[in-house]
């Protein structure tokens, strides 16, 4: 999870990393009683980068000019994001701007210290000038002091940017990030130091465990906080996952159980010269054989498939799902209520009555009425549907329904073929 | 360096920690009816007397006190629990762990990693565990969809290794041996291990590395520098699907994120050839595989 500036330098400031005065602003009105004397900056606060040069940092010297600057800023999009906060803070006079962080390298499973002389906007003057440190053991001081010499920092400010750097990590460590940035740190004309700006990525899985992240000062930020604790949930395991690669020009859909799936699928296709045109992962979840959470699996399921429905373009969907032959039983049992009208259901008569009784209603139920009506409109759409399911019985599916609209394989390859003449029929 | 995957008899006794938690006995009854031996199970929070006719434990020193040297633990506590129950189970003797949980704190993974000794081994985190056909499960595979032969297959995708195998299984060439290695960004064991264990396995005649694309410039100096005498099949999933690169190294993470992007060069098709030329058969579909493995 990305922290805004202002939660970044609160988490600064509780650890002793100095930080300016500042406030921040939810409405413009709001500067009418800034606490913090003028000239001030404000600063729009959003995730994306280049806020700077799109506009969303303006420096103002009194309530007037804040004002109306700070109305431009709320109805200013930085790549798409608007700003729910704003901060004003106290301009600095730097002297030196200085780019430290700490990073988790994958490769060598280990936090690694980078720095640079060369701090602040010119990227490619700071890449050039960038230092690293790994912290291959318990971390020690000496390793702050080994990166702020490799900068080529000299006299006072050895000791003052090594604390600096050992602040950080003891941040890094304490609150389980994946990423901690301080770019710019200021140098002022005595020496001193002050962070800037601050970028800081806490690792979603840690969340759990700081709840003191929750109680940073900021609405926007504690919802955020809380939808990504809720995907940790059991329950949010469920939610549809779209995969980011689509093509307006595919017309087949791919359905799976797990996205590493979607990916073969998807490779199968294209190496056919076919176009897929988007895949959905409907997540599998540990012990689906456990009562519920099928059940669970297959509206979710349902609600993938009814989504795939207006999506105009579409012709053919796949379903590729890998379970336990039981579990594919029930799933393709679902897959025929779905798609076939009343008449042609092949699940025994005597079952869905009995649920009624138990139900205790004499009307049918809101699931059958709804499936009827699917049914019809998917007819009408023309989107075929092909099933694989990795089932040495699957001839099966097929003998239950003598339907047009469904085919059945437990071969993938098969699938895709099957799926890509579907495509070339003209309606 | 010392192999520590070498001393590990697949089908030693098991622990599980973790024994109680939501699920597991589902789990625990599928390995159980497997054929895994599973002795004793830890649970911290809940007395239980037994899960699946398995006795449950306090701590892991109980166990081995009362019932004897065991070698391998299956790790299914909550994902901020990881480090603590990896520690006791080393502490206690224990040798070869597998993680089962997914989630697990980078930072966890980094201490576990830099403490352990010498000659224990870390299998995941988020692994979906090994099999080896016919006589052992241990961890949440769906064992039944291998089948007992001569080919090892490691993996870190879960249901990419189902469908190679169900390809395998289809010619009628079943599985000596079959690891995840786990997806998440910083695993216990690395392929080189593993490449090594299977070539020096009697029971195994082909390596079979199943990768996603993401994973190639990972896994591909293993690949070339592995002085295996088995052949090697890998297939990679994705060479067809536009896929974000990843990236593994600290500057690299740094200098994406400050210019928005690195300039995307794709190395794949060098990285490709590169693991052709050292004798690797590159698959671009399950299937494939099976037809390198017939001309092997």
């Amino acid at each position: 999870m990305d922290l805004l500036e202002y939660q970044a330098k609160e988490l600064f400031s509780r650890i002793g990393i100095p930080v300016l005065p500042s406030q921040t602003i939810k409405e413009p009105r709001e500067l009418k009683q800034l606490q913090i004397p003028y000239p001030v900056v404000l600063k729009s606060q959003v995730r994306t980068g280049g806020r700077g040069r799109a506009g969303g940092i303006k420096f103002v010297g009194n309530t007037i000019d804040a004002i109306a600057a700070a109305r431009t800023i709320f109805n200013l999009s930085i790549l798409g994001e608007y700003p729910e906060v704003i901060l004003a803070e106290s301009q600095y006079d730097a002297q030196e701007e200085l780019f430290l962080a700490i990073v988790l390298d994958y490769k060598l499973k280990l936090p690694v210290l980078l720095g640079s002389a060369k701090g602040g906007i010119n990227i490619p003057l700071l890449l050039d000038n960038l230092q690293q440190v790994v912290v291959a053991t318990e971390f020690s001081p000496f390793y702050a002091r080994r990166l702020v010499s490799r900068m080529g920092l000299s006299g006072e400010l050895i000791q003052s940017v090594s604390d600096i750097v050992v602040k950080m990590y003891r941040l890094f460590q304490k609150t389980d990030l994946d990423f901690v940035e301080i770019n710019p740190l200021g140098v002022n004309a005595q020496g001193k130091l002050m962070a800037l700006d601050g970028k800081i990525k806490i690792n979603s899985y840690a969340l759990v465990r700081h709840p003191e992240i929750y109680s940073l000062n900021a609405l926007t930020d504690v919802s955020l906080a809380s939808r990504e604790q809720l995907n940790l949930n059991y329950r949010s395991k469920f939610q549809l996952q779209w995969q980011d690669w689509q093509d307006e020009k595919g017309k087949i859909a791919i359905v799976a159980n797990n996205s590493d799936l979607i990916t073969l699928c998807w490779d199968l296709i294209r190496q056919k010269k076919e176009k897929p045109g988007c895949g959905v992962v409907v997540p599998w979840v540990e012990n689906i054989e456990e009562s519920g959470n099928l059940a669970n699996w297959c509206e979710k399921l349902e609600e993938a498939l009814e989504a795939l429905q207006d999506v105009k373009r579409l012709k053919v969907i796949i379903i590729n799902v890998w379970a336990s032959s039981q579990v594919n039983e029930k799933i393709a049992q679902k897959i025929l209520e779905y798609y076939l009208p009343e008449k042609e259901k092949p699940l025994n008569q005597d079952d869905s009555e009995r649920s009624l009784v138990v139900n205790g209603s004499v009307f049918p139920s809101q699931r059958q009425t709804r499936n009827k009506s699917t049914a019809d409109k998917e007819l009408s759409s023309g989107i075929k549907i092909v099933i694989r399911l990795a089932d040495e019985n699957i001839i099966r599916f097929s003998k239950q329904s003598d339907s047009k609209l469904l085919s059945w394989t437990s071969n993938l390859e098969d699938a895709v073929t099957q799926a890509i003449s579907l495509v070339k029929i003209k309606n | 360096m010392l192999n520590v995957v070498m001393n590990w008899i697949l089908t030693e006794p098991v622990i599980i920690q973790g024994i109680t938690e939501p699920g597991v006995a589902t789990y625990v009854a599928k390995m159980k009816a497997y054929g895994t031996k599973i002795i004793a199970g830890v649970a911290t929070r809940q007395q239980e007397q037994a899960i699946e006719e398995i006795p449950v434990f306090n701590l892991v020193e109980d166990i081995t006190e009362q019932l004897g040297e065991v070698k391998t633990s299956i790790i299914f506590v909550p994902p901020n629990m990881v480090l603590d129950a990896a520690r006791e189970a080393i502490s206690s003797g224990l040798r070869h762990l597998i993680i089962a949980t997914r989630g697990v704190p980078a930072l966890d993974m980094i201490h576990l990693l830099q403490e352990i000794p010498e000659d224990v081994l870390i299998l995941g985190s988020g692994s979906s565990g090994i099999v080896v056909p016919k006589k052992a499960s241990l961890g949440t595979f769906q064992s039944e969809h291998f089948t007992s032969g001569s080919v090892g297959l490691i993996s870190c995708s879960e249901f990419l290794t189902y469908e190679v195998a169900w390809e395998l299984n289809n010619q009628g060439i079943g599985q000596s041996v079959v690891v995840d290695l786990g997806n998440e960004p910083i695993l216990g064991s690395n392929l080189s291990q593993w490449l090594t264990f299977l070539d020096q396995d009697p029971e195994t005649e082909v390596i079979v590395l199943i990768q996603q694309v993401k994973d190639i410039e990972k896994f591909a100096p293993y690949l070339m520098e592995a002085k295996i005498s088995k052949p090697i099949v890998t297939y990679i999933a994705g060479l067809y699907t536009p896929q974000e690169r990843v990236f593994q190294e600290a500057t690299a993470i740094v200098t994406n994120y400050l210019t928005g992007s690195i300039r995307a060069q794709n190395n794949n098709k060098k990285i490709l050839s590169l693991i052709k030329k050292s004798g690797v058969k590159v698959a671009e579909t399950p299937s494939q595989v099976c037809k390198f493995i017939v001309n092997c």
